[in-house]
């Protein structure tokens, strides 16, 4: 293993951090000592993961991290887990079998771009864990049905691992992927936009976001690659904020759906706070780390316009969706008349808070200064933040976005009932593959006869095949 | 001559082996693996033969005698084969005391 | 030190029981244990001794004559193995079986003595003789005790189907003598380039055929869940971790010595029935409710995973197989014993009555957990070493669906463990009866949990990687 480099450094560091603000976050509801056991064996892994120098060793470790986020989602949901695991398991065999491909016995393959043949095979194995389209199909149920804490770090950390690997595994331009990045972004913010489930919507708009990192690295340029790095850890913080604020919303109030919610800005003003940081910071509203990110990415995309122009029709409905959340959660409400929604618990303890406090005030101080940025960049030159064409680009969707929340408020209503996604489409694949089984098991029918029948056809076979 | 000799071997291993696949009962199953079994014995010690060749016995009776080193192993093949036999006719005394038939495609009783 | 005796002491201890229980009835446990413990000494000291290559006639013959025993890395390597498995199997039977079936033990060391045969066999009849008393010892050890029907019928089905395969193994044995005269392996070896193709052809299908019996593999595997699941557990322990392996070891060792270079078709079919077995194995394990026929398809599984490193026919595969060949006996023996321990305290039909076993026997439910997860290849355990180090062979040669049917075999084996696991914490609806102390089984268990661990480290010890890549037969390909 060599000594880190930058993007290693960037990824332990956001590890170690989610890992202690979850810790933090969850600390009242620890009931014994599995969740931070499997908390910090998640972080080792993680770690581990982004220091070692080979295929095989990332494959490892992601995988090891794979199974310790795996068993906290069981904690709340099983089913869920088993879809969440063995998915993972599913890129991760790929995975491996691409890092055997490359790699000769005894000199294991290093972790950077990949040649020809294989390269498509690396990021089939990738896509499982960064939620390319149709892969993806494991995200919306994982994120939302998990407890708060597991999805920071679900939305946080573990999809990252996925562009890490991509970061790693390209180093030119990539038209295909560049269109894959666009399907994800426009793809993920239409979902977010027909949910009723606040962490749902929020998962949703993840594969957004990581479309929006897998677009910037594709075009292959030092200044794509970090502004693919800083949104990641950008989109880590406020993705973070929002869940725990979601999250927080569920421990208060018991109920995740947005036809039930309303009028809490009078109640909570702290969390409407930090609500609007983190929609702020999402949106791009300068002055967040948010705007950083999004204008790094913009800047680096100044020669694909459909690409700009997809991201910005994506931003728009980033705006959107979290004019939903926010006016239906916080503000209007479908409650007109004044009655509460019942409490479940009186207030938040001050642990969610501080971690809430802790995700937050990065974000301000990560989209205000240059310091911090050239911290990220080295000596790249760094666009000019505030340039009347960035703060433009930026405040156009917000405006644009507000504006049509405001005149047409019933397009966005909060549905009744879940919009139908891939996943829909597992219990009836499911359903294809148990006469398959079942003729194989009746094919075992303990007539032994027929095997001698097989048997000997066998034989025949092999005595033919080799004579002839 | 040599020739009838190996014929009969392989037709001696085809009975055997159609009595296997389309025979029903236990028994005749058995006696399928023994004719298969006395088959491929008759093909071994065919082998061994020389034109012209005396059993190998000292004093020898002519001038060569047949290759002796086949003829051991078909003792010890047939050794081998009457364990199996026995084996085999013990176990069909126990079927038979479980499932009351010696047909062989009634004896299901593992599956799946 | 002449090969022999590793055969020779537990022949003797075989025969000496009989005498033992009717002269010394007291002493029997004493003659058993002691009888184990030279044996495995023996066998152990043969594969050390003889790792660099020992090659004796015995009675003092000429090669071409007398029967030969060989011992290098390869056959070293196997015997170190039966010297590990029989003596668990030995301690957990006693536990099982008591002293009063004295029969048993009988069988048992017969069937040792044959398996070490095989392992040490250098002339091909020779070879045939010891495969034959090594069925039938195994035919009469799973249908012990004849009480259950079960357990006779599954024997019978094993027998008809072995005894087929052994008529092939012995067809292709004459036409090996009747085209070369010869019989000892090593001097056939010079011979088989001369043969022509339909000679070649026969003797590798007759060859091919019946050792595919032997092993379970996936066209003549209907035997072995019957056998291996109705048969008792330390039984079914030692049948699926080391007497599965002795026919492996065999096509190995015939394959390399006789079909390497004049018939290089003979691998890509191993490879197909691998890939074969392995699809069954898996896709039928997941469809089971009982844990020891769940088991005994998942070694039908292995044996196809260890079939695929074989027939890649490349030194690595070779490696990888025996590599899997060690990780795959100490998993399933001890799951095997495992499942038996269970199976005892409650005498369930289906998986969904097998609950509550973490708080009843919290050491067997860690160990079994351990075990599983080494064989359906989570890393760091020895499992997904030796998958790893097949995957390479596999894409090495180019060959890209067994490849990923090993990665689907993973993916399925993960999911029907974690079925059975998820059954053994879950909270218990009935009460467990009072447990049986299982000391024996305990520590039997328990070294072979160390040993999976031994097993995962064993590549980055300094001079295993070594160890390791030496042990294929010379002359394979690199």
């Amino acid at each position: 293993m060599t000594s880190p480099d930058l993007l290693s450094r960037i990824m332990i560091g956001l590890a170690c951090y989610l890992t202690f603000v979850a810790l933090v976050y969850g600390k009242s509801s620890f009931s014994d000592f599995r969740k931070p056991l499997l908390l910090l064996l998640f972080c080792a892994s993680a770690c581990m993961a982004s220091l070692v120098s080979t295929w095989f060793g990332f494959v490892i470790w992601v995988e090891l991290s794979s199974l310790c986020l795996a068993a906290l989602v069981a904690f709340s949901d099983t089913g869920t887990a088993k879809i969440y695991f063995y998915s993972q398991l599913a890129g991760g065999a790929l995975l491996l079998l691409g890092a055997a491909a490359i790699s000769t016995p005894g000199i294991p393959a290093p972790l950077g771009p990949v040649s020809g043949t294989w390269y498509p095979l690396f990021l089939l194995a990738l896509g499982f864990k960064a939620a390319f389209p149709g892969l993806h199909f494991w995200l919306p149920p994982t994120h939302s049905r998990a407890s708060s804490e597991v999805s920071l770090l679900l939305s946080g950390y573990a999809v990252k691992m996925g562009i890490y690997g991509l970061l790693r595994l390209v180093d030119k331009p990539s038209p295909g992927l560049l269109w894959i990045g666009i399907a994800m972004a426009l793809y993920g913010v239409f979902q977010a936009l027909m949910q009723h489930d606040t962490k749902r919507l929020l998962a949703c708009h993840t594969m957004s976001q990581l479309g929006f990192m897998v677009t910037a690295l594709a075009t292959g340029t030092p200044e794509g690659r970090y502004a693919a790095l800083f949104y990641l850890v950008a989109h880590a913080l406020f993705k973070g904020l929002l869940f725990l604020v979601a999250g927080s919303l569920e421990k208060l109030y018991g109920t995740r759906d947005l036809n039930r919610l309303g009028n809490i800005a009078i109640k909570e003003p702290l969390l409407c706070a930090f609500f609007l940081l983190g929609a702020a910071a999402i949106a791009g509203f300068p002055g967040t780390a948010g705007y950083a990110g999004k204008t790094l990415v913009k800047s680096s995309l100044t020669f694909h316009t459909a690409a700009l122009w997809s991201l910005q029709l994506a931003g728009l409905g980033t705006v959107l969706y979290l004019s939903k959340f926010g006016g239906y959660a916080f503000f209007e409400g479908l409650r007109k008349d004044s009655e509460e929604i019942p409490k479940k618990k009186n207030s938040l303890p001050l642990s969610s808070l501080g971690a809430m406090g802790l995700v937050a005030c990065p974000l301000l101080l990560l989209g205000g200064t240059r310091k911090s940025l050239s911290f990220f960049f080295g000596n790249l030159p760094l666009p000019d933040f505030w340039s009347p064409y960035s703060l433009g680009t930026a405040l156009l969707p917000v405006a644009a976005g507000l504006a049509l929340f405001s005149f047409f408020p019933k397009l966005f209503f909060p549905r009744q009932r879940r919009f139908p996604d891939v996943e829909d489409l597992l219990p009836s694949g499911r359903k294809t593959l148990l006469p398959p089984l079942e003729a194989l098991r009746k094919f075992h029918l303990g007539k032994i006869r027929m095997y001698f029948f097989l048997y000997f056809f066998v034989v025949f076979f092999a005595l033919a095949l080799f004579s002839l | 001559m040599i020739l009838l000799s190996y014929g009969t071997a392989i037709v001696l291993f085809v009975i055997g082996l159609c009595t296997l696949l389309f025979r029903r009962n236990l028994f005749k199953i058995v006696i399928a693996l023994s004719l298969m079994e006395g088959g491929v014995l008759l093909l071994i010690t065919s082998m061994g033969y020389i034109p012209g060749g005396v059993p190998p016995l000292l004093p020898l009776l002519g001038e060569q005698a047949v290759n002796p080193l086949p003829q051991s192993f078909t003792l010890t093949a047939i050794v081998i084969g009457a364990s199996d036999i026995a084996l085999a006719l013990a176990y069909i005394i126990k079927i038979y005391h479980h499932y009351g038939t010696v047909d062989v495609d009634k004896i299901r009783g593992l599956r799946g | 030190m002449n090969p022999v005796f590793a055969v020779l002491l537990p022949l003797c201890t075989a025969f000496l029981i009989p005498l033992g229980f009717i002269f010394f009835r007291r002493a029997l446990p004493l003659l058993v244990f002691s009888g184990g413990f030279f044996s495995a000494l023996g066998a152990g000291a043969v594969a050390f001794l003889g790792w660099g290559g020992i090659s004796t006639v015995m009675g003092g013959w000429a090669p071409e004559l007398g029967i030969a025993l060989k011992v290098d890395s390869l056959s070293a390597c196997f015997l170190l193995l039966t010297s590990l498995g029989f003596p668990l199997a030995l301690l957990s039977s006693a536990e099982e079986f008591g002293w009063h079936s004295w029969r048993f033990y009988v069988i048992f060391f017969l069937s040792w003595a044959s398996t070490n045969g095989i392992l040490v066999a250098g002339d091909i009849f020779n070879l045939f003789v010891f495969f034959e008393i090594f069925s039938v010892a195994a035919y009469l050890l799973v249908s012990f005790p004849a009480s259950s029907w079960q357990a006779v019928e599954a024997s019978f089905k094993y027998l008809i189907f072995g005894t087929l395969g052994a008529l092939f193994i012995l067809l292709g044995i004459s036409y090996i003598f009747m085209a070369t005269g010869q019989l000892n392996m090593a001097l056939l070896q010079d011979f088989f380039p001369a043969l022509p193709g339909p000679t070649l052809g026969v003797i590798a299908g007759c060859l091919l055929g019946g050792l595919l019996v032997k092993c379970g593999s996936a066209p003549a595997h209907f035997w072995l869940p019957d056998a291996h699941s109705s048969a008792r557990a330390p039984v079914s322990a030692l049948l699926s971790g080391v007497l599965v392996k002795a026919p492996l070891y065999a096509l190995l060792r015939l394959g390399t010595l006789f079909f390497l270079s004049p018939l290089p078709r003979f691998f890509p079919l191993l490879l197909f029935f691998g890939t074969l077995s392995l699809g069954v194995g898996h896709l039928m394990a997941m469809q089971q409710e009982k844990i020891k026929r769940m088991l005994a398809y998942s070694t039908v599984a292995q044996i196809g995973t260890i079939l695929l490193g074989l027939g890649c026919a490349s030194s690595l595969g070779a490696t990888a197989s025996i590599y899997h060949v060690f990780t795959h006996m100490s998993s399933k023996m001890g799951l095997f014993l495992v499942a038996g321990v269970f199976l005892e305290d409650r005498h369930a039909n289906s998986l969904g009555e097998m609950k509550g076993f973490l708080r009843h026997r919290p050491f067997f439910t860690i160990a079994f957990a351990l075990l599983a997860a080494s064989l359906a290849g989570i890393p760091p355990l020895s499992g997904f070493q030796s998958k790893w180090l097949l995957l390479l062979a596999c894409v090495e040669k180019g060959y890209l669906i067994p490849a990923l049917f090993l990665l689907g075999g993973t993916l399925i084996s993960t999911a029907y463990y974690l079925k059975v696991l998820g059954a053994f914490c879950s909270p218990a609806e009935a009460p467990l009866p009072h447990r049986r102390p299982r000391p024996l089984v305990q520590g039997a268990v328990l070294f072979l949990v160390l040993l999976s661990l031994l097993l995962a480290v064993l590549p980055l010890l300094p001079g295993g990687k070594e160890l390791l890549f030496s042990l294929p037969p010379e002359g394979m390909l690199p």
